[in-house]
């Protein structure tokens, strides 16, 4: 039998033990004493499977009605509860959430699928165009008309442009060209000149209380006669230029020192506290796998923890809970 | 809404089916209705195969192309393997259920499994075209394909569903569960009658007396007859036969 042939048959006892199953439910549903029909067990039972695989990401997804908490929120719920759940002692929930691996990933996959509506998809579907109108992109004509606009004319003349952005500014400002002041019409009028006669003036108080070289260096710079270039102080060095032999020296002790110092840290560093009995030394940083309280375990008992995960298992906890089943803890063999 | 009494129980399984079925009854059991469960969402749409002769030509067209030659692979260039030939992308099945349903779950992707399943495919056959797909890709191996094949069948249910349609899980077996249903709902109804059937001819024979019974109205010769034919009824206490 080829390939192909060996798989139809297989997937066909697949579909076969999902149907036998949902039987199995509707019969398991009945006794109960509940008369429901069977396609509406098998909607529950594709809800409850669809949360078991993605842990509720999947409905979430897709904005479904099941989604909105009840069933499925107690049933993710469980993902939480195990976070306090605990294996031989260590917290084993503080690391592992049972939906996690598959629900993240639909998370960061179908954030832009959120808020469909599969019974009506066509309308729904992100990508189509919104027929809303008035959005961001067409431009914003109905603001105030502070709101600098956009020229509605693009050009490929960068001067055309201009002008046009210009004219658009200024007419959203309401400032017209004829409106701003001309060059002309601005005079110093009320302006008190430097250096101006008789009392009150500017220079009478800037000169007032200074000394005579300092009164003479102003006038100089109110006549003219002397430029600022000619008054800056000349540069000094510094005081490491000025001692070039102390400053060598210094360097040296600072250098030594400061090495001698960060050899004794680290040296201290790679030792580690002597106080503390058994602790880890300074520089032995911690991996991630000595802080997984699972693998801790795991190797105490001798198993083999990417086993765990590598055998697909379905269910509202970890895997990992069922080390703590009484099945793993009876005794095998007794003398 | 009702409030449910408890938290779930823990459940796992090494089944998806069994998994999301233990599931369903412990929510049950919680206290939770079948309707808040699977809240009513009003009539299906029904995803009913329709054959054409157009599909049928179709079939025979692609199957008459016929397949490759038997040992045609090992002319091929090792160099130059196909993805299927190379070692797979995902090995942990984990991983593979990940990427896949992630893929599944792509909004064309969606769209194309709702118009699928309301046209009439079946589940199982979506499913297969999807992880036959990956395999085809190099992304897993046929194993890590059998493994994946009820979650992806599931996955496609749950898509269904929300989108409210009646889907078939294999083949055109649309009306399978309701004719089930059907069929039990006219046996319990038969099992009833033969019942309520039974308890009147045990009741009428037990009232039946032929002391009682006024010779006028039966004549004796009947009572004879019903005599004859009718079984002695004997006290527990009477001499039994020697």
């Amino acid at each position: 039998m080829g390939l192909f042939k060996k798989l139809k048959k297989a997937f066909k006892k697949v579909t076969g033990f999902v149907k036998k199953v949902v039987k199995k439910t509707v019969k398991a549903v009945k006794k109960v004493g509940k008369k429901i029909g069977s396609s509406k067990i098998l909607k529950a039972l594709a809800i409850a499977a669809a949360v078991v695989v993605t842990g509720g990401a999947a409905l979430g997804a897709m904005g479904a009605t099941a989604s909105a908490g009840g069933f499925t929120g107690w049933m993710v719920g469980a993902s939480n509860a195990v976070t306090g759940a605990t294996v031989a002692g260590l917290n084993v929930g503080a690391v592992m959430k049972p939906f996690a691996a598959v629900g993240s990933a639909i998370g960061t996959g179908v954030s832009a699928v959120t808020g469909i509506n599969l019974a009506t998809p066509a309308a729904s579907i992100p990508g189509t165009i919104p027929s809303a109108t008035g959005t961001a992109a067409t431009g914003t004509a109905t603001t105030s008309a502070s709101t600098l606009t956009a020229p509605a004319a693009i050009t490929t003349n960068p001067a055309a442009a201009a002008q046009a952005s210009t004219a658009a500014s200024r007419g959203a400002l309401n400032v017209t060209a004829s409106g701003l002041p001309g060059a002309a019409s601005v005079s110093s009028t009320g302006i008190p000149a430097i250096g101006a006669a008789g009392s009150g003036t500017l220079a009478s108080n800037v000169t007032a209380g200074m000394s005579a070289a300092q009164a003479s260096t102003v006038a100089g710079l109110q006549s003219g006669a002397i430029t600022t270039s000619q008054i800056a102080a000349p540069a000094q060095a510094s005081w490491f230029a000025r001692h070039p032999k102390l400053t060598a020296a210094a360097g040296y002790v600072g250098t030594t020192v400061g090495t001698a110092a960060l050899t004794g840290m680290t040296q201290q560093y790679i030792a580690g506290d002597p106080e503390q009995q058994g602790s880890m030394a300074g520089a032995a940083v911690e991996g991630g796998e000595y802080l997984d309280p699972l693998k801790v375990y795991a190797a105490q008992q001798g198993i083999n923890t990417d086993d765990i995960y590598k055998n697909i298992a379905y269910g509202n906890v970890d895997a990992s809970t069922q080390y703590s089943a009484e099945l793993f803890k009876q005794q095998t063999f007794g003398v | 809404m009702s409030t449910p009494k408890r938290q779930p129980n823990p459940v796992i399984s090494p089944s998806l089916s069994e998994a999301a079925a233990s599931s369903v009854l412990d929510g049950l059991d919680a206290g939770f209705t079948i309707d808040e469960i699977a809240p009513d969402t009003g009539p299906k749409i029904r995803g009913e195969a329709k054959f054409s002769q157009e599909g049928l030509d179709e079939l025979v067209n692609l199957s008459n192309k016929g397949g490759p030659i038997p040992g045609q692979s090992l002319t091929r260039d090792s160099e130059d393997p196909y993805p299927w030939e190379t070692p797979p992308e995902f090995s942990n099945p984990r991983e593979a259920l990940d990427d896949i349903v992630g893929s599944i779950m792509q909004p064309e992707a969606m769209k194309n499994i709702v118009d699928a399943l309301a046209k009439g495919g079946a589940v199982a056959d979506i499913g297969t075209a999807i992880l036959y797909a990956k395999f085809n890709e190099g992304k897993i191996t046929p194993d890590v394909m059998m493994m994946l094949a009820e979650p992806v069948m599931y996955t496609i249910m749950a898509i269904g569903e929300e989108a409210n349609i009646k889907y078939n899980i294999e083949g055109n077996d649309l009306d399978e569960f309701d004719e089930e249903d059907n069929k039990e709902e006219f046996d319990s109804k038969v099992n009833e009658f033969r019942n309520v059937l039974t308890d009147i001819k045990k009741g009428a024979t037990k009232n039946i007396e032929p002391s009682k019974i006024d010779s006028n109205v039966v004549p004796e010769s009947i009572l004879a007859q019903v005599k004859e034919k009718s079984p002695e009824i004997k006290s527990l206490l009477s001499k039994g036969e020697e």
